[in-house]
């Protein structure tokens, strides 16, 4: 059951993923989570199999009962396979810990996949919500009308005087993780990325890789989010974000417009080098794709003559993953075949896109 | 395959970052010890530095040898999580710790949020008690600084008034004490072992 509801996500791309919110040639998506344990019993990693099972039914019972959850489904991890779990994964739907560790855990999934509850992860409810492009606003509302129904229902845990209590006192007091994931292009090319990172990590907040926490830096994506979740209000925090993320963005602006003064004709080579080898090569790795897809997005975002939108290419970044991959084929693949299926399946988006746009 | 790869860059250190490059459809590696990988200005050293639950561990080392000697067998009374545990792994086991190691969370909390007191919002049955919290709050910061500052009379006022506006009050949500682990459970040998060899 489980896996036909995991079934129902292949092929249907994730919104955030495909439309196309504020300064969305920049920013790729804004996401907001919260972190939650229930008041009366231990984090997930210390309690015991039946409390875990408590959790589970708890929680996925008030989650049924949210109007902002309304027709969502309850994804068990203990019946899923591997290839499922790695394919939440790589929608950003689950963490990277998720799929490994075996326990009574799962998904609430909101239809649209905007809204999002982690069942016993390292905390007992991660509640996450993402919006195309810059939209903390946006993001905050949808989690939080979400955290208040579940509010309604469950009595989590909280003092007073530290908030939201939670496994890892890094997250204690707000729960709330805010991020943007964002192309930074220009600041790679001109050298200029890791001063402005170092000052990123000087006002409190951190950057990330392409899929969280000590994850890679590929494609020059990165990941801003804060790291204080105690002292400041939810408020405080989500406006911290936006303007070190407008002052990023401002700098990223900057140095695409030295670049395009200055080297105007490398980069567009650079540019149609990456969409012909997007185009037509025959094998390629999931690395590989991200790095020509980024290549290509930085065209599109310089206004440099590609005939294809941001909506593909952000797409690409997920469907080209191998869970994806093996899933839109119903079987499992080795790496060597999975690099020759990528490599058709990107030729056929971009000549669809194309089509489209000629 | 070589195991420990030199930097490539000063050719002395130890490489410890490996990056891989596309261009022309040609895949490069390069290897750079961390000092030259920041000079390089690929830092992913930046990032990492914070990374939260390195940072924490790191933090949890430094302040080993910092107060008392036996701090490590603080435990919980709740869940019989020790602190020398936590101190492994980052990750306390129950709402209850919170409590428990409050002198040891202290500094630590400071360090990483810079902060001690959460200013959000809290569950819609908490926040009926919000002017009360607000109000408590403040009296307790005045009474922190009364301390500091040596006015000692004025610091016993403000706790009797602390104390009195705790009394008038429900004990609000937060408090209530979970179920310990079960011993028989999957993770259950963690309070009683640890409770023994009190390592």
């Amino acid at each position: 059951m489980s896996s036909s509801a995991v079934d129902a996500l292949v092929g249907r791309p994730s919104r955030w993923l495909v439309e196309q919110g504020p300064a969305a040639d920049l920013v790729l998506s804004t996401r907001v989570r919260l972190a939650r344990n229930l008041r009366e019993l231990p984090f997930t990693q210390r309690a015991a199999e039946e409390q875990m099972g408590a959790v589970v039914s708890r929680v996925v019972s008030a989650c049924e009962s949210s109007p902002s959850l309304a027709g969502g489904t309850f994804l068990s991890m203990a019946e899923l396979g591997e290839l499922d779990r790695q394919f939440l994964a790589e929608r950003h739907l689950i963490s990277r810990e998720m799929v490994t560790e075996v326990r009574p855990s799962g998904l609430y999934l909101a239809a649209g996949e905007s809204a999002a509850v982690m069942v016993n992860e390292e905390d007992h409810l991660r509640l996450t919500a993402v919006a195309s492009g810059l939209e903390l606003d946006e993001a905050w509302k949808q989690v939080q009308a979400v955290e208040e129904e579940l509010d309604s229902g469950l009595e989590f845990a909280y003092s007073e005087d530290l908030g939201y209590l939670t496994a890892c006192p890094t997250n204690v007091g707000t729960g709330m993780r805010v991020s943007v994931f964002i192309h930074l292009p220009s600041l790679v090319l001109t050298k200029k990325v890791r001063q402005v990172l170092r000052g990123i990590n000087q006002v409190g907040l951190a950057v990330r890789g392409f899929y969280g926490e000590g994850s890679e830096i590929l494609g020059n994506f990165f990941q801003i989010s804060n790291q204080n979740t105690l002292g400041l209000t939810e408020r405080e925090t989500i406006d911290n974000l936006e303007k070190v993320t407008r002052q990023v963005m401002e700098a990223e602006s900057r140095a695409r417009r030295v670049l395009l003064k200055e080297a105007h004709l490398q980069i567009e080579d650079k540019v149609f080098r990456a969409y012909g080898t997007l185009t037509n090569a025959r094998v390629m790795t999931a690395h590989e794709v991200i790095n020509l897809v980024s290549a290509v997005r930085f065209g599109v975002a310089l206004g440099i003559a590609v005939e294809i939108d941001l909506g593909t290419l952000n797409e690409l970044l997920v469907l080209t993953q191998p869970a994806h991959l093996q899933k839109v084929a119903g079987r499992e693949m080795t790496e060597s075949e999975r690099n020759v299926v990528r490599a058709d399946l990107v030729r056929e988006r971009l000549a669809d896109a194309g089509r489209r746009r000629g | 395959m070589a195991v420990a790869k030199k930097c490539q860059k000063c050719g002395q250190a130890p490489a410890k970052y490996h990056f891989k490059k596309w261009e022309n459809n040609v895949e490069t590696e390069l290897s750079l010890c961390e000092s030259c990988a920041e000079e390089k200005g690929f830092s992913p050293a930046a990032g990492k530095k914070t990374g939260l639950a390195e940072t924490l561990g790191e933090m949890l080392g430094g302040l080993e040898g910092v107060g008392e000697g036996a701090v490590g067998n603080v435990q919980c009374r709740v869940c019989g999580l020790l602190y020398s545990t936590f101190r492994q792994t980052g990750r306390l086991g129950c709402p209850q710790c919170y409590i428990a190691f409050e002198k040891q969370l202290r500094p630590l909390l400071r360090r990483v949020h810079g902060a001690v007191r959460h200013t959000g919002k809290g569950p819609a049955a908490d926040d009926a008690h919000a002017s009360r919290r607000q109000e408590l709050r403040r009296l307790q910061d005045d009474m922190e600084r009364a301390v500091i500052q040596e006015e000692f009379e004025r610091a016993a006022t403000l706790r009797d008034q602390i104390r009195s506006l705790k009394a008038a009050a429900p004990t609000p949500a937060g408090d209530g004490q979970p179920a310990p682990a079960k011993e028989s459970g999957v993770r259950a040998g963690g309070a009683k072992a640890e409770g023994a060899g009190g390592k």
